[in-house]
């Protein structure tokens, strides 16, 4: 949970920042603010992953254990299946926070200045437009369900309540995505990298930097 | 004019599954259906046992590649194999296949063990072009053995059984294996360089420093091709294995890494996943709308023999492999030609294969192949001396393609037992 990527950030009255243009200093903590409510966001993010994944795992394995001897648990299977959703939405939600979802970006890495941030601008717009129309439809899908009264089976709990993560999942992508346009602008004002790992850093640097597949591109 | 559009903007570097999404948006709008039918598509994920194991393995390569796992199989693999002549170029492709196998040709493999075996190579006295190469091929060796993530997830799209995947990989893999370790002998003996002494103290060693990673290969080979176990649960033992030993065992992995650790690996899950997730919807249409069998009817005025198929397969994949990464590849492109490739009597556990194997030469392939920018950016070498070095190892890659495409019984042999 421990995301807590912003040390020291600018504040409005930093004294490195001498008042310039009035409302620059505004600009600037309006974005600092939004910035650390992408991290808390991200933080809160990672936090259900770590609870999913780490469900995940013990349910699997508990299983695997429980079928050298008998059945297994009945809503075990189940319940591990869904899982993989939620991980999938959660993590899908923390890749475009971090700009690392796939691409081909063949073209937009030849851009330069400030046609590069408009394609960026208008990119995050399609996204949350796509996504915002599928957790309309992903809306639809679970109040249907929700009408029907279907039920997850040896649980007998109501399907929707699993199923709710499909537009909110997709409701929470679209808000990333929008968050990353005023953002964007605030990527030149001095900040710290998220702790991420050397490794993956040094990878994704080189993917960022000169990757033609554009894997995490822009 | 929206086609043009969307293909403007995946160009332009959109998510992938935004576009996909866009595309079902509008099929479905177009036919008049619902959208919510994407949905029902897309909760078929929720039914898939074997996509369980992709965020576990995810998790245990992420754990391995950061922990002192890779430096470990570098120092066991020299104890045991560079007395043989070209033994360290041997080694590297050995430790670079395992490794790869267990993180999922992600660009893991350049960056962890890469780092490692390029200085080694350059000191034992192998020329920085052989290196160069060697290294930025290894990243993606290993693509054909278990538990390979890109298998199960061909496995799954197509609608083929993971295990029998599994095994039909080995051979084909072995074979890949085995030219590059020729070449690498071979090309070693020219440039004479010198053989390393064999100890068995050294070996010993090395075998007690990683006593506790030996067992993870075998294990998993067991769980899988004993049939003992599905992919899904050996992922779930691979994952407590992989955990209890860096975390608890080696403590090479804080408790305080694991929120960092989580994250990234499951960010690259959610990424694989979104795709996979637009994709089900889309490719429910294109099957509704008889895309495939258009395309069937279209290739089979053009095609009339298998061979030919296959040829224009291979040059087709490359071309995939080129532009796009191999789990977008997968999803996208291998629900079109299953069906295709059936007509034409070619096997889908074959398919599957040669799907993979050119895949994994695309990543090298110039101009845009991912392992070539990922080794240019670990090594400090321009991407056009990267180029130069792979050349030899994409030729032989190419006939090693050649042998895979045209003997099927290399796949099929261990593929169609049960």
């Amino acid at each position: 949970m421990n995301q807590d990527s912003q040390q020291t950030p600018p504040g409005p009255a930093d004294p490195r920042h001498p008042p310039g243009i009035p409302w620059a200093a505004g600009l600037r903590s309006v974005l600092e603010s939004l910035r650390r409510f992408r991290s808390l966001l991200e933080g809160l993010e990672i936090g259900a992953l770590l609870l999913l994944l780490g469900g995940m795992i013990l349910l699997a394995f508990l299983q695997v254990v429980l079928r050298q001897f008998h059945g297994g648990l009945l809503w075990a299977d189940v319940v591990v299946r869904h899982l993989v959703l939620w991980i999938a939405f959660a993590g899908s939600a923390l890749a475009a926070s971090r700009s690392r979802h796939i691409t081909i970006d063949a073209l937009g890495r030849l851009l330069k200045g400030p046609l590069r941030m408009t394609v960026r601008g208008l990119i995050d717009l399609l996204g949350a437009w796509i996504c915002l129309r599928l957790a309309h439809a992903g809306f639809d899908f679970t109040a249907m369900s929700r009408e029907f009264g279907e039920t997850i089976d040896p649980l007998d709990l109501p399907a929707w309540t699993f199923q709710a993560v499909i537009p909110a999942g997709f409701a929470l992508i679209a808000f990333h995505f929008l968050l990353d346009i005023p953002l964007m602008f605030g990527e030149n004002l001095p900040q710290e990298d998220s702790p991420g790992l050397e490794i993956r850093r040094a990878e994704s640097d080189a993917e960022s930097c000169a990757d033609p597949k554009g894997e995490h591109g822009r | 004019m929206t086609a043009l559009l969307m293909l403007l903007f995946a160009l332009l570097g959109a998510p992938l599954f935004v576009i996909i999404g866009w595309i079902a948006l509008s099929a479905f709008g177009a036919a008049g259906i619902n959208p919510a039918a994407i949905i029902i598509e897309l909760y078929r994920m929720a039914s898939q046992p074997v996509l369980v194991a992709i965020p576990l393995f995810t998790f245990a390569g992420f754990l391995m590649a950061e922990s002192g796992t890779p430096r470990r199989i570098v120092r066991l693999s020299r104890a045991a194999l560079s007395w043989m002549p070209g033994g360290l170029a041997v080694v590297s492709l050995a430790a670079c296949a395992v490794f790869t196998a267990f993180t999922g040709a992600s660009g893991v493999t350049i960056i962890a063990l890469g780092g490692l075996l390029f200085p080694i190579l350059l000191k034992e006295g192998y020329s920085e072009r052989f290196s160069l190469g060697l290294m930025t091929t290894s990243g993606s060796l290993g693509l054909l053995f278990p538990p390979s993530l890109p298998l199960i997830l061909y496995g799954l799209v197509a609608g083929v059984s993971v295990d029998r995947l599994f095994r039909a990989g080995l051979l084909p893999g072995v074979l890949i294996l085995l030219i590059l370790c020729f070449y690498a002998m071979s090309s070693a003996r020219r440039s004479r360089i010198p053989r390393q002494p064999f100890s068995w103290t050294e070996l010993k060693a090395a075998l007690k420093e990683s006593g506790w990673e030996i067992p993870l290969p075998f294990l998993v080979l067991w769980l899988i091709y004993g049939g003992v176990v599905t992919a899904a649960e050996a992922a779930a033992v691979t994952a407590v294995y992989v955990f209890v030993v860096e975390v608890l065992v080696y403590r090479e992995i804080r408790f305080r890494d694991l929120p960092a650790l989580t994250g990234e690996s499951m960010a690259m899950v959610g990424a694989i996943l979104a795709i996979l997730g637009c994709a089900l919807g889309l490719t429910n249409y294109l099957v509704d709308a008889e895309v495939p069998q258009l395309m069937l009817s279209w290739m089979e005025g053009l095609i009339d023999s298998r061979l030919l198929f296959l040829v224009v397969l291979n040059l087709f994949l490359l071309a995939v492999g080129c532009l796009m990464d191999i789990f977008s590849a997968i999803i996208v492109v291998v629900p079109l030609i299953v069906p295709v490739a059936l007509k034409f009597g070619v096997d889908p556990v074959h398919l599957g294969i040669i799907f993979l194997t050119n895949l994994e030469i695309g990543y090298m392939t110039p101009p845009v192949g991912l392992n070539l920018f990922i080794a240019s950016y670990r090594f400090g070498r321009p991407v056009l001396s990267l180029y130069r070095a792979t050349f030899v190892y994409l030729l032989l890659l190419l006939g090693a393609l050649l042998l895979i495409t045209y003997i099927p019984w290399l796949s099929l042999w261990l593929g169609s037992m049960n």
